[in-house]
């Protein structure tokens, strides 16, 4: 038998992986939603959209990274190789919408 | 003495706090970043594409199938989510309620080739084949990669049932199926980038 720490700990990592399963599923409704704020737009309501689509993004990708992957537990070059690989897209969507609003 | 054996610590000393152990096999982590690298590159194909088009990849997302990009994301979540209860299961020393646990994952992520299907004839009704355009090469190159993880992954659930039933893992050692799950998982990171890059805009 687990020592009973050891199941409040299970307890805890069971209910924010739950938690985070449906964090997930809740932020990727909102990014369809704050991507259609931006259809059919240009300009600035379209970099807004997009700039909303794109730290939605990042957010999913922390929640994941936290709770799913526990990179953490790999040391620190797996994390930061982990972190530096969710970064790539939010960032270069962010700047790919500046860019094309700036008439790129 | 074996040469290259630590030395006693001296009497009075405080150890250094012991590291936890690294989840799963070192060389997923490894395997793991090697798919990031390789979908930095189909990303970096992406935006180059994009910045050179932006109007095409404007246009090209609202022609882009939102609900199957949506099925497929609860689809590889709600299994991830099922493979860290697995987990939980197994470090309990629950073994069958980790086969229950790894099953489901298994039948949910069996969903993603399912829509992928019903998306593939989507797009055919909609004329998105490889003369479409830019976007829509840009769009079948990087999901049909993705598709492909993902069906490694799988796989590999299919394997490590297999396996858990034939009594090949132990609450003490399952490092197989945590390899398992971190792959899944890292799989399910890089869905979350295609989908902001797609079907967000659809």
């Amino acid at each position: 038998m687990i020592p009973h720490d050891d199941t409040d700990c299970e307890r805890r990592r069971a209910r924010r992986a739950t938690l985070t399963w449906a964090a997930l599923l809740a932020l990727t409704g909102l990014s369809v939603l704050a991507a259609g704020r931006g259809h059919g737009h240009a300009g600035w309501l379209r970099v807004a959209a997009t700039w909303a689509v794109a730290a939605l993004c990042a957010l999913k990708a922390d929640l994941l990274i936290r709770h799913y992957l526990e990179a953490r537990a790999a040391g620190p070059v797996f994390h930061r190789l982990v972190r530096a690989f969710a970064a790539v897209v939010p960032l270069a969507l962010a700047l790919s919408a500046l860019h094309e609003a700036l008439g790129g | 003495m074996a040469p290259d054996a630590p030395a006693p610590a001296p009497p009075g000393a405080t150890a250094p706090p012991a590291r936890p152990p690294l989840p799963g096999h070192r060389a997923m982590w490894i395997g793991i970043c090697l798919e990031f690298l390789e979908f930095t590159v189909f990303f970096a194909v992406y935006f180059s594409a994009r910045w050179s088009h932006p109007q095409a990849f404007q246009a090209g997302a609202s022609r882009l199938w939102t609900t199957g990009g949506v099925a497929i994301t609860a689809a590889m979540v709600t299994s991830g989510w099922l493979l860290t209860r697995m987990l939980a299961a197994m470090r309990a020393g629950r073994r069958r309620a980790a086969q229950g646990w790894l099953a489901g994952a298994l039948l949910v992520g069996a969903a993603y080739p399912l829509v992928k299907l019903l998306e593939w004839r989507w797009n055919q009704a909609q004329g998105l084949d490889a003369g479409a355009g830019i976007f829509v090469v840009v769009y079948w190159y990087l999901t049909i990669n993705h598709f492909i993880h993902a069906s490694w992954g799988l796989l590999g659930m299919a394997w490590g049932l297999g396996r858990l039933a034939s009594g090949a893992y132990t609450p003490a050692d399952h490092r197989g199926l945590e390899s398992l799950a971190i792959y899944w998982h890292a799989t399910d990171l890089v869905w979350l980038m295609l989908f902001g890059l797609f079907y967000a805009f659809a």
